[in-house]
């Protein structure tokens, strides 16, 4: 019971009247530049660097620890509310959660997005007190072949899910891929679809297609075919939350997204996209009303959340125990700790536990800070949908401007994203859907990286995928979720 | 939904075909596009063209059976959103304006300023959705421009530009 | 007669002094990163920030990101500045590569050196389980079979990449035929060694420094001309391959300031290089002082930038 009295040493460390403050600041902080689009944790961070410096490690740690998560919980918000997801990690809650808002039920899927983050972050919070050494062992011995075909299942489920008409999906998916290419190949150095643009070089941030396709795509198409009739407010249904069928039909999907989002958090590159995808699909197979999935499914938007805060806590494993940042924002984090000449690693525990353990027990008091924060919030956020429909569409363009702008402190940004928001009211005007071009473009690169770093490390072997114990396995569930539908329809037809 | 008119199979429709006829283009042009990226003299096993030309294929093979289909009459039919309405006519002089309005307060993001041309964005988004209470418009968008400026760059340290309220704010 | 005159030029001198003086003085100072916030550039930008105005050398200094292409746009950007005198911009060795790499249409003949201010050696690491105990074991494999030893290292064409070119060419193999695996950041570098998925991997000693003491990793070679202090690991000099490479940071001032305009910001920069401040960053950011000056360092980056078009050519990336 090593962990847990290191913990209790933590705790009071973390629980000092100054430290509480800061783990308040950090969180206030985190929420509401997670609310702002492509204002994200890592960047808030980075722009606190030098404003830290001056404090104590320990205080400024847990004030960061604060923002991190907060930015998890704040990033739900835009997408539940304004369809405007500004983390790749909440494309998916936009899908169900900005639904539900527009049926008036805002306030329960806030409710159920905070409360959702709050259980994974706290399971993940304890996986990282208890197991992380043996975690992140594990973490790291993942081959890229396994990680490819991770990638592929994503693909697979995603493609099945968004099905409506497979060939649409797949030509959002086949865009969404060639975007993706856009920029210096990482692996040869060479310029791939520039078109002579300098500023094409680093490829095109993920935020200015998301908010292109979503944000400003819909501007543009509900402005040319805005409904006039109706009044010009979303009802919301009374301040009810959540009632007693929403808990019903969120607790499974809460624990079923950590199972999937912490582990994926862990891994080298895994990111917290591809398990809020598989949640999604995992929801949707296992729900019992699976029509109401596109329709405002609450289970689309607990099972997400809790996977995309579970994979938060899961990257500090790696991060704490191995000084391995598995996202921008932990090698934003690992930035921090050696600006006080600190290292990560296997050494930190000993050399620094007192600032460890502090920034763990600060994990847990931030997270139950979160959720005091954003549940009563959640009907106060949900008042924004009262904003008259052209003052509130006016804002969502303005906030995407500031997140797009400030990636790069550049016009040219703007132009890509007016461009992708044509493209997107394109796509809505002639019924692609959406999300597969965005899957493509954030898994698309890393797919293609995985499968040549596997191929450049077994020096051109492709019997590495199936040779290797992990990927085989991952790829037998590949085939069987390309072959078993099929087959299972055909026997329920002649069954039938 | 109420929606009883199912898709019409029988008249040809124009946007449709050039929509796919697009795709199909966009397709041969990536696959030209490819050829171009240099072949890197390094020791790559799966070099910078190989994904590439994946994807470039199978773009131009997907948008040939889109148009295939569209000649055949198929049609899409735009999406449901909960704000519009499928039987408004269609104005696409509102999308105009709001893409006009915002690509002018992009260039003059620089010259006039972060406050000015944001500003100038929200005016016409508010201006195409119907809003025509022009005080007030004025008033709004020039109010948030400014305080998500004081936001960003107070709150945060972000550097946006300043234009001509330079040493003003 | 000459009463007069003498008052004129003392009044004269008098008025001049002042304004000589205002010339002389740096106002408004501004630093271009030309990164993101939290990159190494933008780092180094907020110390050489904070070093200028805690040590009263330059008020006030602002910094401000220009993000992109390896750091060319932030170039192109500044050389658009010609004769700001009150403009400097963090750079180092990677945009050195990158001018190279992303064919940019401006370089750094074309701006003003100023000075080059830290670095960090690099080091060639092996898991502790592998068969190869140190730099004579690892290059007679790789002569062996140079397409089996795999190199683990950052993207292709940085700093990682050029010292695995240099090493082979050290060792007289082919740097097309060697095996190089880019990866997009530190941590999966990391990780890929940690997991025994490659041979060898290379990286700034500090990201692997925590793994090193633990005794996962070992270090086989390092970089520098000679050993460092608390850092065990032998020299590549030591161990037969005759390379030297530091991923060097430097800054430099937009083309078409004055001798004097230049004369006054390197000065400033050798007031904060002897700054308490400074040295006190070098400490807690384990920085090597690598600090050059003036036409030393106006040399050196001819020198680097030949050396680096060389062996971008010699890896195959560049035509």
């Amino acid at each position: 019971m090593d962990a847990l009295t290191s913990l209790f040493a933590g705790f009071e460390t973390a629980l000092t009247p100054l430290n509480l403050l800061w783990a308040l600041i950090g969180v206030t902080l985190g929420t509401l530049v997670g609310v702002l689009p492509g204002i994200g944790p890592a960047l808030t961070v980075a722009l606190l660097l030098p404003v830290t410096a001056k404090l104590p490690a320990v205080s400024a740690f847990i004030m960061f620890a604060g923002i991190y998560y907060g930015g998890m919980f704040g990033g739900s918000t835009t997408s539940i509310l304004l369809n405007t997801p500004g983390e790749s990690a909440s494309i998916i809650t936009a899908l169900e959660g900005n639904k539900m808002a527009r049926k008036g039920r805002a306030a329960a899927a806030l409710a159920t997005a905070a409360i959702g983050s709050f259980v994974a972050g706290t399971i993940g919070t304890l996986l990282l007190t208890f197991a992380a050494p043996a975690i992140a062992e594990i973490a790291v011995q993942i081959p890229p072949t396994a990680k490819f075909a991770l990638i592929l299942l994503a693909f697979v489920t995603i493609s099945a899910t968004f099905g409506g008409s497979p060939l649409r999906g797949l030509i959002s998916l086949a865009f969404g891929l060639g975007i993706g290419l856009v920029g210096t190949d990482l692996q040869s150095g060479q310029a791939r679809f520039t078109l002579g643009f300098p500023e094409l070089l680093d490829g095109i941030d993920f935020v200015t297609v998301v908010i292109g396709l979503f944000a400003i795509g819909e501007t543009l198409f509900v402005a040319t075919r805005l409904r006039k009739d109706k009044g010009n407010v979303i009802k919301l249904q009374g301040n009810a939350s959540m009632t007693r069928e929403d808990w019903r039909r969120s607790w499974k999907p809460w624990l079923r997204g950590t199972a999937l989002g912490f582990p994926f958090g862990a891994i080298p590159a895994g990111g917290a996209e591809i398990p809020t995808f598989l949640s999604y699909t995992l929801e949707k197979k296992l729900s019992k009303h699976p029509e109401e999935f596109g329709q405002g499914a609450i289970e689309g938007v607990a099972g997400p959340e809790a996977a995309n805060n579970a994979s938060a806590a899961g990257v500090l494993v790696p991060l704490l125990t191995l000084g391995l940042p598995t996202s921008a924002t932990a090698a934003i984090l690992l930035a921090a700790f050696q600006q006080y000449g600190l290292q990560p690693g296997p050494l930190l525990f000993l050399t620094n536990g007192d600032l460890v353990w502090g920034l763990i027990a600060s994990l847990y008091i931030g997270n139950f800070m979160l959720l005091l924060l954003n549940l009563p919030l959640a009907p106060v956020w949900a008042k924004l949908l009262n904003i008259p429909r052209p003052f509130l569409y006016a804002g969502i363009l303005v906030f995407s401007t500031v997140g797009v702008y400030s990636l790069n402190n550049s016009v040219f940004d703007l132009v890509l994203l007016a461009i992708f928001g044509v493209i997107g009211y394109g796509m809505r005007r002639f019924d692609f859907p959406v999300t597969p071009a965005i899957i493509g473009v954030i898994l698309g690169p890393t797919a293609e990286n995985f499968f040549r770093t596997a191929m450049q490390q077994s020096g051109g072997d492709y019997s590495v995928f199936v040779t290797q114990p992990s990927s085989a396995f991952i790829l037998v569930i590949v085939v069987l979720a390309l072959v078993l539908p099929p087959v299972l329809r055909a026997r329920g037809k002649r069954a039938a | 939904m109420t929606q009883p008119a199912p898709p019409s199979k029988s008249a040809l429709s124009l946007p449709d075909v050039l929509v796919a006829l697009g795709i199909t283009l966009l397709g041969v042009l990536m696959i030209i596009g490819t050829q171009r990226i240099n072949s890197s003299g390094m020791n790559t096993i799966v070099g910078p063209r190989v994904f590439p030309m994946i994807i470039s294929v199978g773009l131009t093979l997907l948008g040939a059976v889109l148009t295939v289909l569209a000649l055949r009459g198929d049609r899409a039919e735009p999406a449901a959103e909960e704000d519009t309405d499928p039987d408004a006519p269609v104005n696409l002089a509102a999308a105009g304006i709001i893409l006009g309005g915002f690509l002018v307060g992009a260039f003059l993001l620089l010259p006039l300023g972060f406050v000015f041309g944001t500003a100038i964005m929200y005016f016409s988004v508010a201006f195409a959705f119907g809003e025509r209470r022009f005080g007030l418009m004025l008033l709004v968008s020039l109010l948030v421009a400014f305080v998500t400026y004081e936001l960003f760059t107070r709150g945060l340290g972000l550097t946006l530009p300043p234009g001509i309220l330079k040493g003003v704010i | 007669m000459s009463k007069p005159l003498i008052t004129l030029a003392l009044s004269l001198s008098l008025l001049v002094a002042p304004s000589l003086a205002a010339a002389q003085s740096i106002q408004n100072l501004r630093i271009m990163a030309p990164a993101s916030p939290g990159g190494g550039w933008d780092q180094t930008s907020r110390s050489v920030q904070s070093a200028l105005q805690d040590a009263g050398i330059v008020k006030p200094v602002q910094v401000f990101n220009v993000p992109g292409a390896g750091g060319t746009i932030g170039l192109a950007q500044l050389y658009n500045s010609k004769g700001d005198s009150s403009l400097m911009m963090t750079m180092g060795l990677v945009m050195v590569g990158a001018i190279q790499t992303n064919s940019s249409k401006v370089d750094l003949s074309r701006v003003t050196p100023l000075a080059r201010l830290t670095g960090e050696y690099e080091v060639v690491v092996v898991p502790a389980s592998s068969p190869y105990k140190n730099m004579g074991d690892l290059v007679a494999a790789w002569k062996a079979d140079p397409g089996k030893v795999a190199f683990a290292g950052g993207s292709a064409g940085g700093t990682d990449h050029m010292l695995v070119g240099l090493m082979a060419k050290a060792a007289g193999i082919d740097p097309r035929k060697m095996n190089y695996v880019p990866f997009s950041g530190g941590g999966e570098t990391l990780a890929a060694v940690l997991g025994n998925q490659v041979a060898a991997a290379v990286a700034g000693y500090g990201e692997f420094e925590a793994q090193i003491k633990a005794g996962k990793l070992r270090a086989v070679g390092i970089s520098s001309a000679k050993p460092q202090a608390g850092i065990d690991a032998p020299t590549l000099k030591s161990q037969g391959l005759n390379v030297e490479l530091a991923n060097w940071r430097g800054i430099v001032a937009p083309p078409g300031i004055s001798g004097s305009q230049k004369a006054a910001l390197i000065s400033a920069l050798d007031k904060m290089h002897a700054s308490k401040g400074w040295k006190d960053t070098l400490e807690t950011r384990k920085w090597t002082d690598l600090y050059l000056s003036g036409s030393k360092f106006d040399n050196y980056l001819k020198l680097e930038a030949n050396r680096t078009a060389g062996i971008l050519k010699d890896i195959g990336l560049v035509k």
